[in-house]
């Protein structure tokens, strides 16, 4: 009996699971957008950031972090906006798609948080002047740190 | 990145960590070393090099779908043969019951073809496909349709009267 795999069936199987290991990036970027865009509605009402606050809530976020200054209050805000936004995506996205959210991290990073920029800019062109760095630098830390995190302990969290 | 010297454990978890590009090259190692190996044991197991085919296929695909779920302490051959295995059983109980489907569609044909006034409902089909062609018993039916033995005798030997009778009409 022939037992040799046939060289078709081989290019076949390693292109399928090459396709499946690099979805599309723009698509993956995209999803990420519109994720962080319903959760960032969301996180508005805990924590508004820059004074938008599409609904209320009980709940108020910045009360707390405004108690440690107004310098904290920025950071942590930047940090809480978009960390919730990649946390969220780690339960949607396959695994496949995370690793290579992974490997393109700034420019994930650099969605939310210039997608969030531009956002706020075209609410109020204002805005624009009035960004302070600090929330700016808290937003790329939370995102980072959370897609760093987030993205090993997912692909990992069978390893253990 | 030269894999060719790492064990199969260490190239899984280049497969689950690495960037999508070292976990291809490492996906292709492991590919090389495993896919004769178990293309073989499924032609063997199957005696079809078309089914081999297609088993071989899911087999690497339900490895990648799985692989975060792998772990260090199984041997990957292990863990790669057992989801072959795994793969020939669920090919051999989906072709029994694609069986059962042509036996029910051919009993079910022959019935109409020979007694066409013979209108025999869904419940009366599938009653008689148990009995016959699944060979259950009647205490077995019974579990399965919900009804007495005793009933489902009666409706058997009901059916199998009036076949008998249209048979010698």
């Amino acid at each position: 009996m022939n037992n040799e795999v046939p060289s078709y069936l081989s290019e076949k199987i390693l292109n399928d699971i090459k396709n499946r290991l690099n979805p599309n990036l723009k698509i993956i970027l995209i999803k990420l957008f519109i994720v962080h865009l319903i959760t960032a509605i969301i996180t508005l009402a805990i924590c508004p950031q820059l004074g938008f606050q599409f609904f209320k809530s009980p709940i108020n976020l910045m009360n707390i972090f405004m108690a440690l200054g107004s310098h904290f209050c920025d950071f942590a805000c930047g940090t809480f906006f978009t960390a919730t936004s990649i946390f969220i995506a780690l339960f949607i996205f396959s695994r496949d798609e995370l690793r290579v959210l992974k490997n393109h991290r700034t420019l994930a990073v650099m969605t939310l948080v210039l997608g969030s920029i531009g956002f706020f800019v075209i609410m109020n062109p204002q805005l624009f002047f009035e960004l302070s760095l600090l929330w700016i630098l808290g937003t790329i830390i939370g995102a980072s740190i959370t897609l760093e995190i987030g993205v090993r302990l997912q692909l990992s969290a069978a390893l253990k | 990145m030269n894999l060719k010297d790492k064990t199969s454990n260490e190239l899984m978890k280049f497969y689950q960590l690495e960037s999508p590009q070292v976990a291809y090259e490492a996906f292709e190692e492991l590919y090389r070393r495993y896919g004769q190996k178990v293309f073989s044991y499924l032609n063997n197991k199957l005696k079809n090099f078309a089914d081999a085919e297609d088993i071989l296929q899911k087999v690497f695909i339900k490895v990648h779908e799985s692989k975060h779920l792998y772990q260090e302490k199984y041997k990957f051959e292990q863990w790669i043969f057992v989801i072959a295995h795994s793969a020939a059983i669920d090919h051999f109980r989906m072709r029994s019951r694609q069986q059962k489907n042509i036996n029910l569609v051919e009993l079910n044909q022959n019935i109409e073809e020979f007694f066409p006034e013979l209108h025999l409902d869904k419940d009366q089909l599938e009653l008689l496909e148990l009995k016959y062609i699944d060979e259950l018993s009647y205490k077995e039916l019974s579990h399965i349709l919900n009804k007495s033995e005793t009933s489902l005798r009666k409706m058997v030997s009901r059916i199998t009267s009036n076949l008998r009778r249209k048979q010698y009409e």
